[in-house]
């Protein structure tokens, strides 16, 4: 034995620095986004998810910032301070808009006659010339200029008809005093967006930084204008938040575990080593199930961070039976030979339940189980290997009295209510806390998961207000085998959507080929113009008294834009459209996309879509809230599954079902008093509920294993279940503080359904010697 | 002889002296010596000219400006055409086709329509928000100049200049150009007649 003391030891850091090694060689990216945590699934889920990724790479990288005062000059030079501030910065800063207008008319002077409104479209498309150059006179007869563009390249104002009836969207803001501004009942805003730069802004390296600079500058801008509102949103404003909230949290997490552990430790093993072995511990485990994630997964999300942190708990919890049992054994080897069938049956347990959780079908969940499940087994090696070799020589101090009496009245006194009319008792209480569980409602909904904090909530919905973005966005995913067929379909869905605006059960929609329609419908536009030109021309520039000379002039720019069409690349020109590069994906596929708002008749827009080849209709949110519905009656299933499997697994293992039985009733008590319990309190239950299930079936059944399968061996091994008990609460219960829906839901339910656990887990060995008497 | 007569007011526009050069410290300088009408209507002659054609259009009709109901610019001569704004609507009617639009949902048009109808009613306390104002007063004629300090709205002009006595007289729109737009007023009446659009 002695001369393979250091083998294990050996095998053990030469695993982990390969694990090591593997992590640091590859790079790997954190994820914020609350989008992220939800799988695709459905039809068209490829053309969907790659919408989606196009239109957020518009999106994620800006910021909407809208300073407000009853006087607009005033929140103007608020704004113009706040832009000061931050010049040095990496970012796209759009406060002055006087390039837009000049960018506008850059574009209509290039293609204003293949630029038709659809009212004149379809005035020239029935031969309505005089309707066309009536208006036209109507415009040049007005008091004011009304022409965009000089009168010998727009003789019929085609350009001002064109822009007047764009109807791209029914925002609240307009250009006054050189900004976008709008108005509400009180105050005048005015709009600045800035643009992170788009491949650093999934980059929490950049984003937080950058974000917290903006956010200072709004803060300055505050102070030096305290009559100035300043309003902070966009993506990547709820990226810093969801970013620096889980990193504080996950401070304050590992913090107040490690707190409980140090205090534990010293309170039952009046030893500093129990302390710092149990971080050791912690520190491997944690890197090893850190590393496994990424190198598996290539990334990682923060909240399986923010769970990872509470998996100091559960790693712990074989650590503690180790030193509870060590001072009582001879050596260390001895230790664990007390120890080991019972870390052994709760590991395969525990990792049963992980297992399940890790096909449940959602990315976010399988990597929360991979970490577990490596962070889990890892602990496991540490202590059967490591422990008895790095424990050695190591002396611990006994348990003191007061802690193993304590334990011993808890466990005695629930012990005594259950010693009579047990079978009696276990119904009662499954069936009030059961009766509960009627009471419960489900909650699927995607925004559900996520709540910002108030002041960015504000933010964000004045600015929804303003730019009449409330709605959740439904759309169209138009495909085709090129650009352009692409842009062809997507006009003629519009033929449709127009008349569905029409009956009002859309209030309108976004799409590329409003500005940029498809050449073949540019062509058409064209001829349609030049039959104006033939049949109108020559009256109307007699009724207007132009000169021959001038008359040529107009001939001569009308001819020469005959083969100049308008493309998507004329979009990366122009500051003001590059938003327009987020409608369109131009990768392998060709598709466009129209954002459809305040959809009312989804049932029209979905038949539309089942007919049409080449149009798929997504709805985010509902598809989103759908998945998580069906994935928590999935996950419903799994529990049921799961603790068949456990049971029928003891069974096999304790070649019996009523020894099988007596360890897993506990747990079952305990998930239907949790259960009740939420569903007397009002508590509406998630996927995320369902999964904290899960973890209560497996550490509650691991309480059960321990107090049954080392009953004879240990002296004190209830003792060691409560300190465990005491230290998976420590860090789970702090989960239920944190802002993230998903991470509260799981240390609510868990904190709850862990300490019934423990209470309840006497039961399992009364229910035994119930039996042994019998 | 409407030329002839033009040409008279055009020379006799001389002796104002350039307002521009009269910067108004305080509104209630206009508001003082303007008699602003809540109600008026009459007659108006307009000569545009457009200079990238080398040709002025004339044209002429009937106005009513209500401070509290609306404005109606009606166009006569040579071609008829109708402009109402009422109750935050844009009402344009030509060659017997009516277009709408509401502004209540359009806050851009409702800018617009709101800077016109000021324009219009001569509310010079809001147009001091888009317009750097000069005000001259000589020999009873008082005459208002306007220089926009938005670029939004200095693409449809640059300045203006309000002329007029007891009423308004004359107006000079100048956009980017140097195109200049005059507009002349007679007839003038403070009573005011229907702004329906429907009609």
């Amino acid at each position: 034995m002695k001369n393979n003391n250091k083998i294990p030891v050996i095998l053990f850091a030469a695993y982990f620095l390969a694990v090591l090694g593997i992590f640091f060689s590859r790079p790997f990216e954190l994820k914020t986004d609350i989008m992220d945590i939800i799988p695709q699934s459905g039809e068209n889920s490829k053309i969907k998810e790659e919408a989606l990724k196009n239109l957020s790479k518009e999106y994620t990288a800006k910021i909407n910032v809208l300073f407000g005062n009853e006087d607009l000059n005033r929140a103007k030079e608020a704004g113009m301070f706040f832009e000061e501030l931050l010049k040095n910065e990496d970012l796209n800063i759009r406060f002055i808009i006087e390039q837009d207008k000049n960018a506008v008319i850059d574009l209509m002077s290039q293609y204003n006659y293949h630029l038709l409104s659809a009212r004149t479209f379809d005035d020239l498309e029935h031969e309505k010339y005089g309707k066309v150059s009536g208006r036209a006179l109507s415009f040049a007869y007005g008091a004011v200029n009304a022409g965009l563009l000089p009168f010998d390249k727009d003789p019929f104002f085609l350009a001002p008809d064109f822009m007047m009836n764009l109807g791209l969207t029914k925002s609240g803001f307009f250009p006054n005093q050189g900004v976008l501004s709008a108005k509400t009942d009180n105050l005048n805003y005015a709009y600045m967006m800035i643009n992170i730069n788009h491949d650093k802004a999934f980059s929490p390296a950049y984003l937080i930084p950058a974000v917290k600079k903006i956010n200072d500058a709004g803060k300055a801008a505050k102070m030096m204008f305290s009559d100035v509102e300043v309003n902070i949103s966009g993506v990547p404003v709820h990226s810093y938040h969801a970013t620096s909230n889980s990193i504080y949290e996950m401070n304050i997490i590992s913090i107040v575990s490690i707190l409980s552990i140090l205090i534990v430790s010293y309170a039952a093993f009046k030893s500093a080593n129990c302390f710092f072995y149990a971080l050791f511990t912690i520190a491997v485990s944690f890197a090893a199930a850190f590393a496994v994630t990424c190198i598996l997964f290539g990334s990682i999300h923060v909240l399986v961070l923010v769970f990872g942190a509470s998996l100091i708990g559960l790693c712990i919890d074989y650590h503690i039976h180790y030193f509870s049992e060590r001072p009582y054994s001879g050596n260390s080897y001895t230790t664990l030979d007390n120890i080991k069938k019972a870390i052994r049956i709760s590991l395969i347990t525990s990792l049963t339940g992980f297992v399940v959780m890790m096909f449940s079908g959602i990315g976010i969940i399988s990597h929360m189980a991979v970490f577990a499940i490596a962070g889990l087994a890892n602990a496991y090696v540490i202590i059967r290997f490591l422990y008895p070799v790095i424990l050695k020589n190591t002396k611990i101090g006994k348990i003191p009295n007061y802690i193993i009496k304590f334990e011993k009245s808890c466990a005695d006194t629930i012990s005594n209510m259950f010693k009579k009319h047990f079978h009696a008792k276990v119904f009662i209480i499954i069936t009030v806390f059961g009766a509960g569980i009627f009471m419960i409602k489900p909650s699927d909904g995607i925004k559900d998961l996520y709540k910002p904090n108030p002041k960015l909530l504000e933010a964000e919905i004045l600015f929804a207000k303003i730019s009449d973005m409330g709605s959740a966005p439904v759309m169209y995913i138009v495909q085709g085998g090129s650009e352009q067929e692409a842009l062809s379909n997507e006009e003629e869905a519009r033929i449709f959507l127009d008349e569905l605006e029409s009956k009002e059960a859309i209030s309108g929609y976004k799409s590329i080929t409003q500005i940029i329609p498809s050449i073949k419908k540019q062509q058409n536009n064209y001829k349609l113009v030049e039959a104006l030109f033939s049949k109108e021309f020559e009256k109307y520039a007699d009724d207007l008294g132009i000169g021959e000379e001038k008359r040529n002039v107009i001939s001569r720019n009308f001819t020469s834009q005959k083969n100049q069409f308008a493309t998507l690349n004329d979009i990366g020109k122009y500051d003001i459209l590059k938003n327009l590069n987020g409608l369109f994906i131009k990768d392998k596929d060709f598709a466009s996309i129209i954002l459809i708002e305040n959809a009312k008749d989804k049932e029209a827009l979905i038949r539309y879509a089942q007919i049409k080849n080449g149009v798929t209709y997504s709805d985010k949110i509902a598809e989103m809230s759908e998945i998580l519905k069906h994935c928590r009656e999935r996950a419903s299933i799994s529990l049921l599954a799961t603790i068949v499997i456990i049971f029928v697994f003891m069974a096999v293992y304790y070649k019996g079902f009523k020894k099988a039985a007596a360890v897993i009733i506990p747990s079952i008590i305990s998930i239907t008093a949790t259960l009740g319990i939420m569903g007397y309190m009002g508590i509406n239950i998630s996927l995320f509920h369902i999964l904290a299930l899960f973890l209560i079936v497996c550490f509650g059944v691991d309480y059960s294993i321990f107090r049954v399968e080392t009953k004879d061996k240990i002296k004190h091994s209830g003792v060691a279940v409560m300190i465990s008990c005491i230290t998976t609460l420590a860090s789970f219960g702090t989960l239920a503080f944190t802002s993230f829906a998903v991470t509260k839901a799981l240390g609510l339910t868990l904190s709850l359904g862990i300490f019934l656990s423990y209470l309840l887990s006497p039961l399992a060995t009364i229910n035994l010697s119930k039996n042994a008497e019998n | 002889m409407l030329k002839y007569i033009l040409f008279f007011l055009l020379i006799s526009s001389n002796v104002y002296a350039d307002v521009f050069k009269h910067p108004v410290k305080d509104i209630e300088e206009i508001t003082d010596n303007v008699y602003v009408p809540s109600k008026l209507s009459g007659d108006f002659a307009q000569e545009k000219e457009i200079k990238e054609v080398d040709i002025t259009l004339n044209s002429k009709g009937k106005f009513a400006i209500d401070n509290k109901k609306g404005i109606k610019w009606e166009t006569l001569k040579p071609y008829s055409n109708v402009i109402i704004i009422e109750n935050g609507r844009l009402c344009m009617k030509n060659a017997g086709e009516t277009q709408l639009i509401d502004s209540k949902n359009n806050q851009a048009m409702k800018h617009v329509i709101t800077i016109m109808q000021s324009l219009l009613v001569q509310d010079y306390k809001r147009l001091s928000e888009h317009f750097d104002i000069f005000f001259e007063k000589e020999d009873g004629y008082f005459e208002v100049g306007l220089k926009t300090t938005d670029a939004t709205i200095a693409a449809v002009f640059t300045s203006l200049k309000v002329k007029g006595k007891k009423y308004i007289e004359e107006v000079v729109l100048l956009n980017g150009n140097d195109d200049e737009t005059t507009i002349y007023f007679s007839n003038i009446e403070e009573k005011t007649e229907d702004f329906s659009c429907e009609k």
